[in-house]
């Protein structure tokens, strides 16, 4: 690889990345409080940089005594029959603002850059079909745009994606991964090669080649 | 030791001091002083010594003359300047000269030579002898360094004796040159090398004529450029590398008779690759054009400027260079640049129209770059350099540069934008180096100049970067907050209304950009104008921004050019421009005690209420230590409306958090007032809340904000009625147990505890106290009173301590009980110390360690007692709830006893236990893992259990879990994880389909170490 295949690709700046809309609600874990309380919290947090200010140490607090008030007041039984009511769990299905976040962030073997970056995973570009049985099979779909008609690391690129996601996802994904169209001279060929399950799992065992997609995959976030 | 002192005893000691040379060095100097002294008092004759000696002094041995030498000139180094007559120190000489073929006592025969040196009646005459011999006789290449050492050291002590005598003594001076010339040739010991280089300084600076000697004086320094040296281990001299390379550069720089040679070197040297060389060459340069006279810069300008113009316009970490901390030793690219300044220094100082010829060479070549924008950011970097000699020479450049740089400035695309700027910027850095100086000298004026003119124009290039580009373009607009910040910073380059102007760009920035970059530099510009321009940061920001802050209860501000954003993010501004300014902390605490009065009168305002409480709360939180007399008036200002406001107005009385936040508020205000009106004070809520609002016979929620107010009072202060409230209190919560609200209870037993830590006695405290009665609010109430002794270390809250753990195992109370432990080391900020405030409370420092000591054990040893799950989990669920709220530096010496319950903990259905177990476990992984790596087999299945979704299994448990797996991967020797590895990836899985996405991102991030593991470092 000593020789660029593409010298000068366009480069995106990390932050010119899409990304998801920064969520408060991650930073505030633990079920079973009211809503006042949660949202009481999330206001804090968006006037506070982090998370254990005083004020929401206090806020803790009073919510923290309360609740050991109200425990105490109800006629109290054993813990394992614990009344405190834990809400309903929302749940954040997966999204392609998700699947991007674990590609994105992969090398490009050839460049210090991130394929976010050089735009071969773009957001459009990825497809999630969800099942809402979770007993079946749900599907996913990523199309990875070349930075050139001719590059002969299209194929590891894509590997690298495969392994990442097979390692981000639980196995009832189905995970295809194709070239975009007319972004290859080659599209069929690298297209059948990267989603041959024996050709992949050949491919994995190759030791020299999985140290590769470990060092692409280093700089995943 | 008597008066005399016979020939017999000077043999003893002569004897003494050769048997001991080389064996103990201590000995032979007590000795010598010893003789030395008899000497000095005449008791004994010099010569006396020396034929003590004879024998070894004319033996064959070469070492017995050695050691025999060594004695006299030891006897004689010790000796008072003045202690030899005229004849003595003669007869010294000229014994030691004769020696002088005797190869093997040469150390010994310098040694006496260099302490002879310094007598008084050692003349001139004898010195020229020396340097004769010298001269003709002594070879320095054929002895060691310690006897070189001593041949530079009798040339320095005569230069240092005869320096005035240089000046009419021709001959003698030549002498001396010459023999320095040979005796420091060929040196290479850095203790000689270092008073070779001084003594060569010495003398080209102060003797007056060494023309005819200037090459070979300057070759034996050049021939070590660039030095390098790295000490040896145990250096006895503590010689450093710089301290060899600053005495050889200031050698090298002594005299402008180096001038010709210098340069012409130093020039060749420039083209080394090493970059060590070339900063030292760089420095060395600059030392040289400092120290020459004004015509030897004059005549070698124009190669010095070529050498670093071509190292300016090459180097290759230019990007580093931007960066101040890349953290290098040096940086070639800065030095180059300083020597240009130094070039420009010089040359203006001498004579104007030298500094006219190099400025006009200079930007002449320069010139082209800006046409074809070829290196422009070194060049501007060069320019501004030599702009920056003094205010003439900047007006000088600056008219030239300005003429360039400011054509077509109006249309040009982002990247331009960005590198006009940039090139400016060079610029702006000039004139704060150029005229802070002058505007210290001249009261603050700045005399007018050519950046001054411009200025209008500099105002609309940062004003159109920062308001007319995209929000996109974040550097460019970061770039521009910057620059416009420094503008400021300029002494008297903006008027007021311009400062005026700036802050204002950057308020509208800061409250509408929402990139980070743009956010802090906005707000670091901001803090930097208040260092000059406080008022007009308050007026024009922080006061914009109170008025913003809307009247209804809208939390989104509108700004001009109908912008939107939400309020918070105004709060988020004003706290982050105010922390630890002091007035604006004012400004803005009463700016929002004003809103908040208005706003809380209006209904269903509770949402904007605790906005506008909690950044009141973070205002005072962050900055109430440094609060001075200005309280009084603050409180005077604002307590009355926030109290109205908090009485009356159903926003704030009627919320939880409203209420107990505004009421910390309070606190805080008081707790920095004066002690002498807390007397007064505390009467005053004591009619206010116990005679007007009967808190102590009707339950009422205001009873929080009572309990802050004492809380923040001096404890010294009289409260009769101290025990008949508390009494009042217990009635109460027993009396309307039911009609009590959870709320208020939480402020009543607060209430008991404080009382009983403040003020109460603590015999008269416990008498409030029922064992008998196990209803949950008497328990309650024992607990809270409790708490209040604990925290002073009372022993009669050992009692009550021990009855609470005897409950525990109450099937029925039990579980109550465990939770009720928590109260006892729970954290209460208006409890805690606060730094400067001695008087608030009775809280010892060590209570927790004390309780942690008093409690763990037992409860350990009745969990192990225990039979019944149910009364195990009341002592697990009550260990860690204790555990958490104690530090994990105080506990961490018994979590290995812990450990196995901890372990348990973790498989009790009660989230709460859970997460407190796993964080002690995360905590001790972290901190001793050695601990842990035992469980490990045994917490790997339960961890990856715990990461399935339950009712118990909350997120914050399922990510802490996942959190302690990965964290195994960096702490866990390899061995006693790789068995493991397998299962934990699989068992991953589960986590990878979790319902939360912070869960699956962690599981991810887990599982990725795991796939990791024992895998060898690719390349």
């Amino acid at each position: 690889m000593s020789e660029f295949i593409n010298e000068n690709p366009d480069i995106l700046d990390e932050n010119q990345l899409p990304s998801r809309k920064s969520d408060d609600t991650d930073l505030l874990l633990g079920a079973g409080h009211d809503r006042t309380y949660l949202m009481r919290k999330q206001q804090l947090l968006r006037i506070h940089h982090k998370t254990d200010s005083s004020v929401m140490s206090n806020v803790e607090l009073i919510n923290k005594l309360l609740i050991t008030e109200g425990y105490l007041d109800e006629a109290p039984e054993l813990t394992d029959e614990d009344t405190e009511d834990s809400e309903e769990e929302f749940e954040d299905p997966i999204d392609a603002q998700e699947i991007y976040d674990m590609i994105a962030h992969i090398s490009d073997p050839e460049h210090p850059l991130t394929l976010g970056q050089l735009a071969v995973v773009n957001l459009p570009d990825i497809v999630v079909r969800e099942n809402p049985d979770k007993s079946k099979m749900s599907e996913i779909l990523v199309k990875i745009t070349p930075t050139i008609t001719h590059c002969s690391l299209a194929t590891l690129i894509g590997l690298g994606i495969r392994v990442r996601l097979e390692r981000c996802l639980s196995p009832r994904y189905r995970i295809t991964i194709l070239l975009k169209e007319g972004s290859h001279q080659s599209e069929n060929q690298v297209n059948k090669q990267l989603n041959d399950k024996e050709r992949v799992a050949a491919a994995c065992e190759n030791d020299q080649l999985l140290g590769v997609v470990s060092k692409m995959l280093a700089t995943c976030k | 030791m008597g008066d005399s002192y016979s020939v017999d005893d000077l043999h003893a000691s002569v004897l003494s001091f050769i048997a001991n040379i080389g064996i103990d060095d201590n000995k032979t100097q007590t000795i010598a002083a010893d003789i030395s002294s008899h000497v000095t008092e005449k008791r004994v004759k010099l010569v006396e010594v020396v034929i003590c000696l004879k024998e070894y002094i004319t033996s064959s041995d070469d070492s017995d003359r050695l050691k025999a030498l060594n004695c006299l000139s030891s006897v004689l180094g010790l000796l008072p300047r003045d202690a030899l007559m005229k004849s003595e120190v003669s007869v010294v000489v000229d014994f030691f000269l004769n020696k002088f073929d005797d190869s093997a006592s040469m150390r010994e025969i310098l040694h006496g030579l260099s302490n002879v040196a310094v007598m008084k009646f050692f003349f001139l005459q004898q010195a020229t002898q020396v340097l004769k011999t010298l001269k003709e006789q002594y070879e320095s290449t054929q002895y060691p360094a310690a006897t070189r050492y001593f041949a530079l050291l009798i040339l320095e002590r005569f230069f240092d004796k005869f320096e005035d005598a240089f000046s009419d003594q021709i001959p003698f001076n030549n002498l001396f040159i010459e023999t320095f010339l040979l005796v420091a040739t060929g040196e290479k010991d850095p203790r000689n090398l270092l008073i070779s280089f001084t003594l060569n300084s010495k003398i080209t600076t102060s003797m007056e004529s060494i023309d005819q000697f200037k090459e070979d004086l300057f070759d034996i320094l050049f021939c070590y450029f660039p030095i390098t040296f790295k000490p040896p281990k145990n250096d006895p001299y503590k010689i450093t590398n710089s301290d060899l390379k600053m005495a050889l550069r200031s050698a090298i720089s002594a005299t402008s008779y180096f001038a010709e040679d210098a340069f012409g070197n130093l020039i060749d040297k420039m083209t080394a690759s090493s970059p060590t060389v070339k900063n030292d060459t760089i420095l060395t340069l600059r030392s040289c054009i400092t120290n020459f006279d004004g015509e030897a810069c004059l005549q070698n300008w124009l190669p010095i400027w070529n050498a670093l113009k071509f190292e300016i316009m090459h180097t290759q970490d230019f990007e580093d260079t931007l960066d101040a901390a890349s953290g290098k030793e040096f940086n070639n690219y800065t030095a180059s640049l300083d020597t240009i300044n130094s070039i420009a220094c010089r040359l203006f100082d001498y004579e104007r129209s030298a500094f006219d010829k190099f400025h006009q060479h200079v930007f002449e070549e320069l010139k082209p770059n800006f046409k074809y924008e070829k290196d422009l950011r070194q060049s501007c970097a060069i320019l501004s350099a030599v702009s920056r000699v003094n205010a003439i020479v900047f007006d000088v450049v600056m008219s030239d540069v300005l003429k360039l740089l400011l054509t077509n400035s109006s249309d040009l695309d982002v990247g331009k934008q960005k590198l006009l700027i940039l090139n400016l910027s060079f610029f702006f850095d000039a004139y704060i180096a150029v005229f802070s100086e002058v505007s210290k000298e001249n009261d603050g004026k700045v005399p007018t100049n050519k950046l001054l003119d411009s200025k209008d124009e500099i105002l609309m290039i940062l004003g159109k970067a920062l308001n007319g580009s995209s929000k996109a373009e974040v550097s460019l607009r970061t770039l521009a907050v910057v620059q416009l910040t420094k503008l400021v910073k300029m002494p008297q380059f903006l008027e007021d209304n311009e400062v005026s102007l700036i802050v204002q760009y950057l308020t509208e920035t800061i409250l509408t950009d929402e990139n980070k970059n743009v956010y802090f530099a906005c707000l670091e510009g901001l803090k930097t104008i208040c260092d000059n321009y406080e008022n007009i940061v308050s007026e024009v920001s922080l006061q914009h921004m109170l008025n913003v802050l809307p009247e209804n209860v809208t939390t989104v501000v509108s700004l001009d050019q109908g912008n939107e954003i939400p309020v918070d993010r105004v709060l988020k501004v004003i706290l982050d421009l105010t922390i630890t300014r002091w007035n604006l902390v004012i400004t803005s605490v009463k700016g929002l005690s004003t809103r908040l009065s208005e706003v809380s009168r209006i209904a269903e305002s509770g949402e904007y209420c605790f906005l506008l409480i909690s950044c009141l709360y973070s205002l005072l939180d962050f900055n109430h230590h440094s609060m001075g007399e200005e309280v009084i008036e603050l409180k005077r200002t604002v307590e009355p409306g926030l109290f109205k406001s908090l009485m009356n107005n159903d926003s704030i009385y009627r919320d939880d958090y409203n209420l107990a936040l505004l009421s910390t508020v309070l606190f805080f205000i008081n707790i920095r007032t004066p002690v002498t009106t807390h007397q007064e004070e505390l009467n005053k809520y004591l009619t206010l809340f116990v005679e007007n609002s009967q808190v102590l016979d009707t339950p009422k929620r205001s009873i929080i904000t009572f309990t802050k107010l004492l809380s923040s009072l001096d404890k010294k202060c009289q409260l009769s009625e101290n025990f008949t409230i508390m009494s009042k209190v217990v009635d109460l919560l027993k009396r309307k147990t039911s009609s009590v609200s959870e709320f208020e209870k939480v402020g009543y037993l607060e209430l008991l505890a404080l009382l009983s830590n403040k003020w109460g006695e603590d015999a008269e405290s416990i008498k409030l106290l029922d064992r008998e009665d196990d209803s949950p609010i008497n328990l309650e109430i024992i607990a809270w009173v409790t708490k209040g002794l604990i925290m002073k270390n009372s022993p009669l809250a050992d009692a009550y301590v021990n009855h609470l753990l005897s409950l525990l195992q109450d099937n029925k109370i039990g579980p109550s009980v465990a939770r009720l432990l928590e109260v006892l080391v729970i954290d209460i900020p208006t409890f805690s110390k606060i730094k400067g405030i001695p008087w608030n409370n009775n809280v010892r420092l060590l209570y927790k360690q004390k309780f942690f000591n008093q409690v763990s054990s037992d409860l350990v040893s009745s969990f192990k007692e225990s039979n019944d799950m149910a009364i195990k989990s009341n002592y697990l669920t009550a260990l860690s709830l204790v555990l958490k709220n104690t530090p994990s530096n105080l506990t961490i010496s018994y979590i290995s006893e812990l450990l196995p319950l901890l372990i348990q903990a973790i498989q009790l259905n009660n989230s709460d236990v859970k997460i407190s177990a796993l964080n002690s476990i995360k905590d001790t992984l972290d901190q001793s893992p050695q601990l842990i790596t035992d469980h490990v087999h045994s917490l790997i299945p339960i961890l990856l259990n715990g990461i399935k979704a339950t009712k118990d299994n909350t997120v914050m448990a399922r990510l802490l879990c996942l959190q302690i797996l990965q964290n195994f991967s960096l702490h866990v020797p390899l061995n006693y994880l790789l068995p493991f590895k397998d299962d934990i990836i699989s068992g991953l899985t589960i986590g990878l389909d979790d319902k939360k996405r912070a869960v699956r991102k962690q599981c991810v991030d887990t599982r990725q170490k795991y796939f990791e593991l024992g895998q060898v470092p690719f390349e």
